[in-house]
């Protein structure tokens, strides 16, 4: 394997675990899908070459990870996402703990704000604004127009505005 | 969109840090090797082409043998010549070999199969190749019939039982570009039966003087079906991922 692959592995690990994570709400589970998509999209090389290689990448993890959903009945809803649990193994080094306390009580009330869009706004959310992807992966991966695809974000945006202005979170 | 609210998204939609990232990192050439192991163990592509026998329809096998069995039979029991009846015959194999290859598209299956492990273009080959070497020995199997019968020298017999299964073939294909699903199969059964009416009607076609043009068609007729199957593949590996 050539080091930009391996670079380019190592670049999208965290957010494909991420994805799958938010998926699937496990994460030993998240973190076994997250190399099997690895896995399975080297052993498809034509891909790589085409320039959809990251559409690719997500749509294995997806079906992965619906495949996953489908075998074990997950409870969507019921995550550590959902229940504002502290997710795990932040780095909180250098920071005041009244900060700390600050940012978690904003994350809780992101969260929750999150819970009350559909499933796949808040799948949109998390590809377009966490992880970062392009637009047009976006468009590839959910069979969508640009157009359509940059007007749900909007909506989806000022929706989650207004709920978090509700909850006393100005923007 | 805001920095700040983006800055809070990613906060709160953060997951835990992963713990085997670079474990996997370290060992993803050997977990290749060992999933490639596996699968060697579970076949090759040698069995996986010999599994496909069993998936080829049971309507494929028989119209297959059907329709060289029903030329051998109209050309044995009556008083047409039967080289004429194996050259009508040709357009209908070529027929079974379309429907085959088109199965899953004009089912709408074509999606679902490539998610499998093979993909979509691998099981249309691997069927049509098994299909294809069916119908050489059924055209063989003709030739030698003909030839046996004295109808026609070998190398008549071949090429004018290669000609219709070779425009058909490409016809057809031609016709699966332009349209979908069964009114595709029924411009197809009509262009076969265009081109299998051809030996009854235009008599003058069989003369020895024409056999030149027969040469020449062949190969045209022969690059026109290869270049239609070309597309047609290609048009298959095209074919996006529709999972939602």
């Amino acid at each position: 394997m050539s080091m930009d692959k391996r670079r380019e592995i190592e670049e999208q690990y965290d957010k494909i675990y991420r994805y799958c994570y938010f998926k699937l709400q496990k994460r030993e589970i998240a973190e076994d899908i997250t190399q099997e998509t690895f896995l399975r999209f080297l052993e498809s090389p034509g891909y790589h070459n085409e320039g959809k290689g990251l559409r690719y990448l997500y749509t294995i993890a997806r079906n992965l990870c619906i495949d996953e959903y489908r075998k074990k009945q997950y409870q969507v809803l019921g995550g550590e996402f959902a229940e504002g649990k502290d997710t795990g193994n932040r780095t909180y080094k250098g920071m005041a703990v009244s900060d700390m306390e600050e940012k978690a009580v904003t994350s809780m009330a992101v969260q929750a704000a999150l819970q009350e869009l559909e499933e796949e706004d808040r799948e949109l959310v998390l590809l377009r604004y966490v992880n970062e992807v392009p637009l047009s992966v976006i468009c590839g991966i959910y069979h969508m127009s640009r157009f359509t695809c940059y007007r749900k974000l909007k909506k989806i945006v000022k929706v989650l505005k207004e709920k978090l202005e509700l909850a006393g979170l100005g923007l | 969109m805001e920095k700040k609210l983006k800055t809070m998204l990613q906060y709160a939609m953060e997951a835990p840090a992963p713990e085997r990232k670079q474990e996997f990192l370290c060992r993803i050439r050997e977990s290749m090797d060992d999933r490639q192991a596996g699968q060697g163990s579970r076949g090759g592509y040698g069995r996986f082409v010999a599994g496909q026998v069993f998936y080829i329809g049971k309507w494929g096998w028989c119209g297959s043998f059907g329709a060289f069995l029903g030329a051998l039979l109209l050309g044995g029991f009556s008083d047409k010549n039967l080289l004429w009846t194996f050259s009508a015959a040709a357009p209908f194999l070529a027929v079974v070999f379309l429907a085959e290859g088109l199965r899953s598209e004009m089912y709408g299956m074509a999606e679902l199969e490539m998610t499998a492990r093979f993909s979509l273009k691998s099981l249309v080959l691997a069927r049509m190749g098994i299909m294809g070497a069916v119908h050489m020995l059924l055209l063989c199997l003709g030739m030698a019939v003909c030839y046996g019968q004295g109808e026609a020298p070998l190398l008549h017999a071949g090429v004018y039982l290669t000609v219709p299964y070779l425009l058909t073939n490409g016809a057809g294909l031609y016709l699966a570009r332009k349209m979908r699903g069964r009114e595709c199969m029924y411009a197809i059964l009509a262009a076969a039966a265009g081109v299998a009416v051809l030996p009854f009607g235009v008599k003058l076609l069989y003369q020895e003087e024409r056999f030149i043009w027969w040469m020449a068609a062949l190969p045209v007729f022969a690059v026109l079906a290869v270049k239609e199957w070309k597309k047609s593949l290609e048009g298959w590996e095209e074919v996006t991922w529709n999972l939602s």
